[in-house]
Order: C-alpha cells, then structure tokens, then sequence
C-alpha cells in the first residue's frame, strides 16, 4: 500500500493561505499600516493645527529633540519608578495573596471574586472610585484615617508633588495586582502535590520547599509577571490622566502623558510619534533583558 | 393568477422603497451640521426643531465632551475637508488657532449694524482674531466673585472686601471665628482653570500678559505678584483649602454650594445653582460683589466667551449664517438666557428691565461686565496654556519661587512662539 504523504501539498497551501487571507488583510490594515504610516510620521515636521506650515522631512530631528528634552528624561524616570514599585510589590503581594488563597478553605471563591474585581472594572471607573477615595475633603481615605486618629488633619493627598506619586502607585497596584495574583494561583495549582510530599518526608521545612519547589516551579509565571507588567505600568495612562492630569506641578507627567499631549494637545504628530517608537524601542530592550536574565537563572 | 399577483406585489413595493427615501428629501430643507457639548441637549433639540419650523433648515445635533474630545473631532474634520460640521460651539482660546489655519468662515460682511453696536466689547473681541469677526456670542461668561452672606454675618462683617489685602484680613477673621476652616478655595489643578484664575488674578494686581508683538510681558510686575499672592494665600495666610490644587472649577462650586466656604469665583450666572434647593445648602446666602484687587481700582475678572462660528468649508453658508443669528443673535441668546441660563453677550438683553426682574443679580453682574479680560488669542496656545499650567504648579507646590516659575514659562513661551 502506496504511504500517503505529509507534507501539503500545493492546493492545500493555496486553501490555507485564502482562508489566512482576510486575517492578513484585517491585520495589515488595523496593525501593520498604522504602525508604518506611524513611523513615517516620526521622520517628519508635522503639527495638524498649523496647516499653513504644512510637512516637513526632518529626518531623525524628533528622535533627537525628544533625547535632548528634559520632559522625557523625568517623565522615563518617573514611569520607571511606577514599574519598579509595581514589580517588586505588585509581584510579591501578588504571590503572597495567591499563597494564602491557595489553601482549601470556606468561601475561598467569594474572596477571589472580591480579589479580582478591580481587574475587571473599566481603568477609568477604577480611577473614578480612586478620586472619591482620595478627595481631601469627603473622601474615604481621609475618613478613615481621622475616625483611627492617625492624622489630626484632612490630607490633600493629590495636592503635594511627593506624595501624589506614591498615591498613583498605590492606586495602580490595586488595579494591577489582581493579574499576578490569577496567574500565580494558576501556576500553584500545577505544582504536583507528591514533591511537597517528598520535601516533607525527607524533612524539609516550609521555607526550603517554598525556595526548591515552589519557586522553581513558579519561575515561567514570574517571568510572564515581569514582562506584562513592565509593558502594562510603561502605558499606564487612565488612572494618572483621570486623578491628577500629570501635575502637580508635572510631578505625574509619565511617557504616556507627554505623548498624548505631545500628539492631541500640541497636535504635534511627528513628535508624539517619535516618542512612541522611542518607547517601543525601550520596552522591547527591556523584555530581552528580561528573557535572558530569567533563562541564566533556569539554568 | 396569485404567482402574478405576488409578482406585481414585490415589484411595487421595490418601486415604493425607492421612491419614498426621495419624497421625504423633497421638501429642500437644507441639513446642517452641528458639534455641541453634552448640556442643555433638550433645550437645543428643542430650538433646532423651532428653526427647522421657522426657516427650513434641519440641523443634526452631534454632541461630544467640551474640551479636548470636541477640538481633535473639529480637528480632524476641518482637516479632512472641513465640511463634516457646517457649525459648532467655538471657544474664545481656540479662536486665534482655527482663523490662523483658515478654518473658520469670516462673518464680517454678514452682521448688521445693529449687532455691532449691540454686542458686549469682551464677547467680540473673544470672537474676534487680527481684525476679523469669526462668531456670534453664545454663552458669554465671566468669573464673578460670590459671598456667602450668611457666613459674613455671623463675624459682623457687612461690606464685601475690596482688595487682596481685605479678602485675606475678613478670611483669617471667618477661620479665628471658627465659621469655616478655609474662608476661600480656587480651581488651581494643573489644567486650562489654573490658566483662568491666573489670568483673573494677574489682572487684578494689574499685570500684562503679552505686548501687542506676543512678547510675554508676565514674569513682571502684577503678574508675578499675583503668582505670589497665590502662594501664600496657601502656605503663608493659609485662607486658601490647599485641596484648590486639584479642584476644577466644579469642585469649588460643590464645596460653595455645601456651606464650606465663604468665598470663591464662579462662571456664568452663580445664583441659579447657589439658590437651587436641589443641589445647594446655602439658597438665599449667596450674593455676587466685584472682584478684589490690589487696590480696589483693578477689580478684573477673566472671560470665558463661546460663540458659534460657521465652518470656511461648509457646503451651506448661507443657511449656517441662518442658524447662527437664530441661536446666538440677540433674540436666541434672550430665549437662552430665559429659558437654560445662558449668559447673554448683548446689551440689549442684559439690561432690558424685563430680563432684569427675572434675574436682578443681572445689575451686579453688568457692572463687572466693564471690568473683564480675556485670556490670550494666540494660535499656540493650546501648548502654551499646557505649558503655563505646570510652571505655575511648580511655584504653588514650593518646587520653585513666582518669579523662576514665570521665568521659566516666559523663556518656553518664546521656544513655543518660535517653533510655531
């Protein structure tokens, strides 16, 4: 008997190429050219609300310009600030509640379900509840801490340039931290129960089997933590614009900032688009960091 | 026979399907359109069926947020042809922008006389960019200094302050009193009302904000002693909620209207939302003075004035002209003012005694009339104001003195000058 072959053949790959065809199509058009005609945008002097001046081919002159500028160094510093505090707290919080959460116990479900409703919430109904919370003079935060006397005096808590900071990330880290916390109760529901077993037998201790086994294990859901989170803080954008709009005094103003009103409040295009790829440029760098750092580590 | 039948049938009804869609279009009214903010919706509705009524023209009501959102749509129609909205509500600031890129349709050779002599000075000149007309006014507003009555009283103080230094003595005087914890708040956050009370204040210690060349005259003189004023009323005197640096103007109405502060500046006609029971804790308390100043001879205030303005590239200009006279003409904005609260920018309507018994804190208000700036018509302003709002911030946040903050603002205004 004739073996029929494997490989496809000629038709089959003309059959699958049209039935790709019209998700290249939607892709090309709704990704691949807006992200060219983009990048084409960066090369040049274009500001919408001048038309008189027209556009310009200005070469690398916006990537430039945005390297010089002092608004885009403090607001990367400011945006990195924002990740560092979301990896290392995000992450461990995340890990933390997941840990606890991982334990069979009564009304577990409704717990997660509180847990991971502010994931769900639009960012800005998210930021909407933030700014009740945070309102000096009616708000939730203020309440509580005068009702446990431990401030004498309401707080404008958005008002002060150090303090507003701190407030966004805790704000964001509320919103964010539900993600890790999914993630790592998937990845400790994948630990196979006979190694804790073993560990136990062989006597180790609690802490030994959280460094040996439960790390290890966890370490591709650490990685994805990582990297999504990076990605998600770097255009964190909703919650910042809705509470403090970059100020006071610009101590707010983030990447995502300075390019939105670079592009819709300037109506510089070539300039906001120059950012964009900058930023692109940057978090892609940092993912590759990233994958490295984590593949010496399984090593 | 009924195969025919049903035949006859669907080829009639084909034809109806055609012919109907036509007939409704027969009756040449012309359809404009127009982009307008979310409020008053019901009342606009309302007026555009009485000119459709009136003069056969149709309009189509398209409604998007005020600010940002409404600015890139027109943006982005005007460049795309210009012709998508024939009309629009026009803000005073984004004048000088859309005249310099030829968007907007000159209304010179259109208003009558009678408009000319009609119109309130700070509602045209809103209107108004290097010489040409651009709009009719249409909610002309200004910032007026209001009082909670009730509260003065109860520190036996009768007459309204007239200046800074007055406004700082009665405030310490209400908080030793223990009638409120801050006698004053402002809509300082780091956004276009920051931009409004500046240049209210900046005014009222008589200082300039640019020379007749744009060269930016504020970082001396009244404008620097504004900014500082500004400073300690928080830091210093502390008669000012610091909460102000995250307040919009809503925010100092809400805390106004609930009984928390004595004094603070409001847009458009304050007493309709003071005294309504609804929304307010202190009906009947409330009443409207003239804005302090430093020395009781400069009580300026800021404007706001919007106008409806006709699209350079509309299809219609002649029924836009049309829609135009028939909302924002003294006779539309008398039924807006009657019937929403819009503030009138014709003297005709303002001072007609009838329109004054219906609202008599109108006479308080006429005479701030005469004493109001507008912000400056410069075509960068958009960036401009984004970049003034933050170096102000950085002086009311202590990061740096008045005179550095509008330093640094004044050297970034001639870069945004120039590259422009």
């Amino acid at each position: 008997m004739k073996k029929k072959s494997l490989s496809l053949t000629a038709k089959d790959r003309r059959l699958g190429l049209m039935l790709l065809l019209p998700s290249i199509i939607i892709l090309c058009a709704v990704i691949v050219y807006p992200m060219g005609h983009s990048l084409w945008l960066s090369f040049q002097n274009l500001n919408i609300s001048n038309p008189a001046r027209g556009r310009q081919y200005v070469g690398f002159q916006n990537y430039l310009e945005v390297l010089r500028s002092d608004d885009w160094w403090l607001s990367l510093l400011r945006i990195l600030y924002f990740v560092a505090a979301d990896l290392l707290v995000g992450i461990s919080l995340g890990l933390g509640i997941a840990l606890l959460l991982n334990k069979e116990r009564k009304g577990k479900g409704v717990i997660l379900a509180i847990i991971v409703f502010p994931y769900v919430l639009a960012p800005i109904v998210n930021s909407l509840i933030w700014k009740l919370i945070y309102d000096p003079n009616y708000g939730f935060l203020n309440g509580l801490l005068m009702q446990l006397g431990i401030i004498k005096d309401y707080v404008p808590w958005l008002a002060k340039p150090t303090l507003a900071i701190v407030m966004l990330i805790i704000a964001n880290l509320w919103q964010g931290t539900p993600f890790s916390i999914v993630l790592f109760l998937a990845g400790l529901k994948s630990i196979p129960r006979e190694e804790y077993e073993a560990a136990a037998i062989d006597g180790a201790s609690k802490s030994a089997s959280f460094r040996y086994i439960t790390i290890p294990h966890l370490w591709p859901i650490i990685y994805m933590n990582v990297v999504m989170k990076t990605i998600l803080t770097f255009k964190l954008f909703d919650i910042i614009y809705s509470l403090t709009g970059g100020g006071p005094g610009g101590s707010t103003t983030v990447v995502s900032m300075l390019i939105y009103r670079e592009t819709f409040e300037y109506m510089k295009f070539g300039q906001g688009a120059a950012m964009s790829f900058l930023l692109l440029i940057l978090v892609l760098l940092l993912v590759v960091i990233y994958s490295r750092m984590f593949k010496e580590e399984e090593i | 026979m009924i195969k025919k039948n049903r035949i006859v049938f669907l080829v009639s009804l084909m034809i109806l399907a055609l012919i109907l869609p036509a007939m409704a279009q027969s009756d040449n009214a012309v359809e404009l359109n127009t982009l307008e903010g979310p409020s008053h919706v019901q009342f606009l509705a309302q007026r555009f069926q009485e000119l459709a009524d009136a003069k056969n023209i149709k309009v189509n009501l398209n409604v998007l947020p005020y600010g940002r959102d409404a600015v890139l749509k027109l943006v982005a129609s005007f460049m795309a042809g210009g012709s998508q909205y024939d009309v629009f509500v026009l803000d005073c600031v984004d004048v000088a922008r859309y005249a310099s890129a030829g968007w907007l349709y000159p209304i010179d050779d259109l208003v009558p006389d009678s408009y000319r002599k009609d119109i309130i000075p700070f509602a045209k000149e809103g209107m108004m960019y290097q010489g040409k007309w651009y709009g009719l006014p249409w909610s002309s507003e200004w910032k007026s200094f209001i009082y909670n009555t009730s509260m003065l009283q109860k520190e036996g103080l009768k007459e309204f302050p007239k200046t800074w230094r007055d406004v700082v003595a009665y405030s310490q005087k209400l908080q030793k009193g223990k009638v409120v914890k801050y006698a004053t708040a402002f809509s300082w956050a780091q956004k276009e009302c920051l931009i409004c009370d500046f240049v209210a204040l900046a005014a009222t210690f008589g200082g300039n904000f640019f020379d007749d060349n744009l060269n930016p005259l504020f970082n001396k003189g009244g404008a620097v002693d504004a900014l500082q004023w500004m400073i300690d009323s928080i830091y210093t005197t502390k008669i000012v909620d610091p909460a102000s640096l995250m307040w919009t103007e809503d925010d100092v109405q809400a805390a106004m209207k609930q009984g928390d502060i004595a004094y603070s500046l409001s847009w458009g006609n304050p007493l309709v939302r003071m005294n309504n029971p609804d929304e307010s804790k202190v009906v009947g308390q409330v009443e409207i003075g003239m804005m302090p100043s430093v020395d009781g001879k400069h009580p300026y205030t800021v404007a706001g004035p919007m106008g409806y303005a006709i699209s350079k590239n509309t299809k219609h200009p002649k029924e836009a002209w049309e829609f135009i006279k028939f909302m924002a003409g003294p006779e539309g904005s008398r039924i807006g003012l009657e019937r929403e609260g819009y503030p009138a920018g014709w003297k005709s309507v303002i001072e007609d005694p009838q329109i004054q018994n219906k609202f008599p804190e109108l006479k308080k208000m006429a005479l701030q009339s005469q004493y109001i700036v507008n912000r400056p018509a410069v075509p960068w302003y958009g960036e401009f104001s984004v970049m003034l709002a933050e170096e102000l911030h950085k002086a009311l946040t202590g990061k740096m003195t008045a005179q550095q903050a509008l330093d640094e603002a004044v050297a970034k205004t001639l870069e945004i000058k120039k590259a422009y």
